[in-house]
């Protein structure tokens, strides 16, 4: 098992550098999370059911609760796991009732296909952004 | 061949290019008639003439003019075909369009674009240079059928709905065409480099009906910089271009408003306010781009299949956001007629750029030019929302903004910080809208996002590509001249060596006060092994046992040398650090064969004269250093 005590033997500059990365990592994981609640507001207001727009929770709250759980899955932590679970069911569904809700709509049948890649990517990329504590962060140093 | 060079070399080469062979197509005869007759134009003294130089700025606009606008038309006719809207419509615009459409149509494009750009770089495996590249490092100098080739894909791109801009396509193709025309006509570096700009000016004034913007364009990017002397003929570039497409081919702006933009005190305060985080929104997008290739080249998908790979996601977001599709013209019209809604606006704003950094990352040609336009536009639209609901919560709902002003100020202050032309982005909003007001407001978003992206990231879109590709070069700033200057041309050949080993009565006899001031040391070998000066081996303190003395011990810079192929500015580098007046030319490090040398006030004087001569060109001062 690795001696965490050792890291304080480093040097105050590259300790200083690995709390630099870690911080711009969990701003990307955040920035990212803010990207996808604000693409989903977006898509949830192209629905054109009034009912459709607060089913369970208005859709600002959907989205919010989506981009959170995005950006707690992007997190380079081991409870990341967490927020990974929580997206995909809520993904398909929200993004199901854009695809039929929409105008046009699309068939039922391309609109679940389409939902179940939206939630599909969406947990792979924070998958990809979360679990890779021991390899580069888009351009940061090991 | 200049003009200076005897008349029977011109007979001769005019002669040679002639078609001569009887097969020829009639096109081919043509095209070396015309050939033939831009090379003869050199006679009649087109090289110094300043009004030559307009003519040909002229010229030059009416012909780019002319090709923007049959690019447009075939994208358009793309659009018709592939998407199957009406040729009247844009496709950004995202109405009545088949989702079955959206989703293959650009995985087909990429496809295409993919195959297209693999057969291209069989043949050409070099980077296509860009007018900003060529002014900066080559003198000028563009390859035509590169700059076609790209434009080519560029409409590939754009025209199976990738979200990118045709306006890179545009200026390739311009700068390309005035760049190949100077070299037949055989101008000066400086005029070739201020016909590349003429190119680039044209080529934007056509696309936006602007030529303010499109002068402009070319003085803050291509050219590096605004003088008097490429004023005449980058404006006339832009101009006729401008005309052509006014009045030839009446195409019309890509917006236009119908009401007056209105601007108040605050407004100014609101509108800095957009600037700065128009930066972020800047950075993030090119930023962006980046991120998307390094994810493409890990997962390992081979080049030619990353475009189509690029398509499907792009389909996957039109989907919801059909406004992402194309270069957004008719997105940017729709968004300043306050016809998508605020919630969409925000999520345009993700997916906008989304769309941009895939579609550019996975290997579609374009650029970001007018999608940083839209992103600007809807930017703005979602921000005037939500500062009008914060103005409202503190308590002063009487106070009412001007939803466009703010969307023009967002459009601008985007696409200045991506673009890197904060001037350009001015007189383009003042050239479409006829608005003062609006244009004064759009200074200050522009001014606010230009400063903070140049200090926090230091790029544009263009010079950051470079970055990325490794090529140091900050704008169309001509800094090629100090990469011609290589040691072996500035070199004196005449060294003379003496043998490693020599003694300093040798030496003295060989070299007497007087003759060659240094002598290059070599081993058996002919291996460079130090120098040593003439005066250091005539020291009267060396006095006694000069036939035992050997100028072994006299030797310095034995690991200080320059190779051919080095630079002015690594040779005074070398200079200063190793606190030497000369400095050895060898013909490779391990070879160490020595083939003349520099001495440090030769490359300073030729670093000066060559620096003078630069400025005088960008002034115009013909007279300084050309025939008059």
């Amino acid at each position: 098992m690795r001696d965490h005590t050792t890291s304080l033997h480093y040097p105050p500059d590259v300790l200083a550098q690995a709390r630099r990365r870690r911080l711009k990592r969990v701003l990307i994981a955040v920035l990212l999370g803010a990207v996808v609640a604000a693409y989903t507001y977006g898509a949830l207001d192209q629905r054109v059911i009034a009912e459709d727009r607060n089913d369970l929770l208005p859709q600002w709250a959907e989205a919010l609760l989506l981009g959170t759980a995005f950006a707690i899955a992007s997190l380079p932590v081991g409870w990341s796991v967490l927020g990974r679970i929580l997206i995909p069911v809520p993904t398909l569904f929200l993004y199901l009732s854009v695809f039929t809700g929409k105008e046009p709509p699309l068939p039922f049948t391309a609109g679940f296909i389409l939902a179940l890649v939206y939630a599909a990517a969406l947990t792979a990329l924070s998958a990809y952004l979360g679990d890779r504590p021991d390899r580069r962060l888009f351009g940061s140093r090991r | 061949m200049s003009s200076a060079e005897p008349p029977h070399l011109l007979e001769n080469a005019t002669a040679s290019s002639l078609p001569t062979d009887a097969s020829a197509g009639p096109l081919q005869a043509l095209g070396r008639r015309f050939e033939d007759l831009l090379r003869r134009s050199g006679q009649w003294g087109l090289r110094d003439s300043e009004l030559g130089l307009l003519a040909v700025s002229a010229i030059v606009g009416v012909v780019i003019g002319t090709g923007v606008v049959a690019v447009q038309w075939t994208v358009q006719l793309l659009h018709a075909i592939t998407f199957g809207i009406g040729f009247d419509r844009h496709l950004s615009e995202g109405r009545d369009l088949d989702w079955w459409r959206i989703l293959l149509v650009p995985v087909a494009g990429g496809l295409l674009s993919g195959v297209v750009s693999a057969l291209l770089r069989r043949s050409r495996e070099r980077e296509v240079v860009d007018a900003i590249e060529a002014n900066a490092l080559f003198g000028g100098k563009m390859s035509l059928v590169d700059s076609v080739s790209l434009t080519l894909l560029t409409m590939i791109s754009s025209g199976f709905g990738a979200s990118v801009g045709m306006e890179a396509g545009f200026t390739q193709l311009g700068s390309g065409v005035a760049s190949r025309a100077g070299q037949e006509l055989r101008v000066r570096r400086g005029d070739l480099r201020t016909l590349v700009g003429c190119g680039a000016a044209a080529a934007i004034a056509a696309a936006f009906n602007a030529p303010l913007a499109g002068a402009f364009y070319a003085f803050e990017l291509v050219i590096g910089s605004y003088t008097s002397a490429v004023l005449a003929p980058i404006a006339i570039a832009a101009l006729s271009a401008t005309l052509v497409v006014r009045e030839v081919f009446q195409a019309e702006s890509i917006f236009a408003l119908d009401r007056a933009v209105r601007v108040a005190g605050l407004d100014y305060v609101l509108f800095a306010v957009l600037g700065f985080a128009a930066a972020g929104i800047a950075v993030a997008t090119m930023t962006g781009v980046t991120w998307v290739e390094r994810i493409f080249r890990r997962l390992k998908v081979k080049a030619w299949a990353r475009p189509a790979v690029g398509g499907l996601i792009v389909g996957l977001i039109a989907v919801i956001f059909p406004q992402t599709l194309g270069s957004g013209h008719g997105a940017i019209q729709l968004t300043l007629d306050q016809g998508i809604p605020a919630g969409v606006l925000l999520g345009l704003i993700a997916a906008k750029g989304l769309a941009s950094a895939v579609s550019v990352g996975s290997g579609f040609r374009g650029g970001l030019f007018s999608s940083s336009l839209l992103l600007g536009g809807v930017y703005g639209g979602a921000a005037v929302v939500v500062l009008q609901i914060a103005i409202a919560a503190l308590g002063y709902p009487g106070v009412t903004l001007d939803a466009t002003s703010y969307m023009l100020v967002g459009t601008a202050s985007v696409a200045a910080a991506v673009v890197g032309a904060p001037i350009t982005m001015i007189f383009l909003v003042l050239e479409l809208t006829g608005s003062l007001p609006a244009a004064l407001g759009v200074m200050v978003g522009v001014i606010i996002a230009s400063v903070t992206v140049r200090l926090t990231f230091g790029y544009s879109f263009a010079t950051w590509r470079f970055h990325v590709r490794g090529v140091s070069i900050r704008g169309g700033h001509d800094v090629g001249w100090m990469r011609d200057l290589t040691a072996e041309s500035l070199m004196r050949r005449d060294a003379h060596t003496a043998p490693l080993g020599m003694s300093i009565a040798e030496f003295r006899a060989k070299f007497p006060l007087g003759g060659p001031k240094r002598a290059f040391v070599v081993d058996a070998e002919g291996r460079y092994r130090g120098i040593v000066l003439t005066a250091d081996a005539h020291n009267p303190d060396i006095a006694d046992k000069l036939e035992e003395r050997l100028i072994d011990n006299l030797r310095f810079a034995e690991e200080s040398f320059l190779l051919p192929y080095q630079s002015i500015r690594v040779a005074l580098d070398r200079f200063s650090n190793t606190e030497t007046e000369t400095l050895a030319v060898l013909s490779d490090a391990a070879e160490r064969r020595v083939l003349g040398f520099l001495t440090e006030a030769y490359v300073l004087r030729r670093y000066n004269q060559e620096l003078e001569r630069t400025q005088a060109e960008e002034h115009g001062e013909r007279t300084l250093f050309g025939p008059g």
